[in-house]
């Protein structure tokens, strides 16, 4: 292959393809060995991706916690209450703070249902919505008032799928160690866990009888990306809060035609 | 300029039935990774295209192909185009939450010259067709030739001819407007 697009050094646009082709070799090697790595040990066995969509880190995130728990290899007997609150919960509502290099970067509501449905509500600005019944994905953008609909794909795993880490956080090992402090929320006492899932490092905070009541989790490799979350189950939750149908008053915009 | 790809013509034609996957990535994940990521210049998201595309070639049902290195090659830029074209549908329309971008996506592609100038192409990038933005980064980004194009693509080489010259024209005029932005 050779380019017959090879113009001048004071081209700009040559000079801006040039500046794109560079890729550091490092993280080229680093991909590589990954890449291998897991074809040698699960058959390709994606990367836990938590990134979908930015907007959505803070749900793939809580939720990654939520269905990693059940597979935690130590302290099984110990760990079995908090797990079977995450487990059989009808509705779990979840105030995050998320921040970024040591500032407060926003604060999410998250409300999710047994069947997987869920309500993301960022800051006034945003809401996603994930309705599992009617299989659809809702934005809401509260300022514009405008809302974006879309199919949820039928085939899990599939590229694209919206939902596709759901299924690859399954897959996912950690390690759970119990803290020797506890801490005191909301007046309540609560023991400590510490858990380390690849780059993201969590503590959860479950009182003795195991309801999960906080947990902080930070990304080391996103930049120094932290998150706050305040955990409260079977809360009661409106039939429309996790509706995909576009509310009165706003406008449905289309996604970009090719 | 060398060819970061040695795409050899084969007389033997082989399916993913046929092939070690794992050769497959072993020989040529790292062509797949730098192709996505001359893309979209951020390499978890590049890594993420490395691994769709080879997932992909286990779920795909055999079909012949002629030569991997471009087939691959292909398969990672449309990836990552397709990707590129997501994010930035998103982040148009999530506009008010924009300043949260380059926390969510911290990479070594924040500083520098170079920096500037590919984010300035990547941005510029997403403004062509699809099809464009495909012949553009296969040729200029990825360097196939002509008709590897072409064949990937299943165009006429008259037809990516047209794409690339309309796509040059229209990179340089966003990279011009781009320019004056940021001198003004």
């Amino acid at each position: 292959m050779s380019n017959d697009y090879r113009p001048s050094n004071v081209d700009p646009l040559a000079q801006h393809i040039d500046s794109a082709r560079a890729v550091p070799d490092a993280v080229v090697d680093a991909a590589q060995a990954r890449l291998q790595q897991r074809l040698h040990t699960r058959g390709l066995g994606r990367a836990v991706r938590m990134r979908w969509l930015p907007l959505a880190g803070a749900t793939a995130l809580a939720l990654a916690f939520l269905l990693i728990t059940p597979m935690l290899p130590l302290h099984r007997d110990a760990f079995a209450a908090v797990r079977a609150h995450f487990a059989n919960f009808n509705t779990l509502t979840m105030q995050i703070e998320q921040h970024f290099g040591g500032q407060p970067l926003q604060t999410t509501q998250m409300r999710l249902r047994a069947d997987g449905s869920l309500r993301s509500d960022v800051g006034d600005q945003v809401s996603v919505i994930i309705d599992i019944p009617q299989h659809r994905m809702l934005t809401l953008l509260h300022g514009p008032r405008e809302a974006l609909s879309m199919e949820l794909p039928a085939q899990p795993g599939s590229t694209d799928d919206a939902l596709n880490w759901l299924q690859e956080i399954r897959q996912f090992q950690g390690e759970a160690e119990q803290m020797q402090q506890t801490r005191n929320i909301a007046g309540i006492e609560a023991s400590g866990w510490k858990l380390t899932l690849r780059s993201t490092s969590l503590t959860l905070w479950a009182t003795d009888d195991g309801l999960p009541l906080a947990m902080a989790m930070e990304q080391s490799g996103e930049g120094g990306l932290r998150m706050d979350i305040r955990f409260e189950f079977d809360l009661p939750l409106a039939d429309e809060v996790t509706s995909s149908n576009v509310p009165a008053g706003y406008t449905v915009v289309e996604a970009d035609a090719d | 300029m060398t060819c970061p790809i040695t795409v050899t013509r084969s007389s033997a034609v082989a399916s993913p039935a046929e092939l070690d996957i794992a050769q497959l990535a072993r020989l040529h994940g790292a062509a797949v990774f730098r192709a996505a990521y001359r893309v979209l210049g951020e390499a978890s998201a590049a890594e993420d295209v490395q691994q769709d595309v080879f997932l992909r070639l286990l779920e795909s049902k055999p079909e012949p192909v002629d030569c991997w290195p471009a087939y691959l090659c292909t398969a990672a830029t449309r990836a990552a185009i397709d990707r590129l074209r997501k994010q930035h549908r998103w982040w148009r329309l999530l506009s008010s939450l924009r300043l949260q971008r380059p926390a969510a996506m911290a990479s070594v592609e924040q500083s520098g010259v170079d920096s500037e100038r590919a984010h300035q192409l990547r941005t510029a990038l997403v403004t062509l067709s699809r099809r464009e933005a495909q012949c553009f980064s296969l040729r200029h980004m990825q360097q196939l030739e002509i008709s590897e194009i072409a064949e990937a693509l299943s165009m006429s080489e008259n037809n990516v001819g047209v794409a690339l010259h309309r796509a040059r024209r229209r990179l340089e005029a966003q990279i011009a407007t781009m320019t004056a932005e940021t001198i003004a």
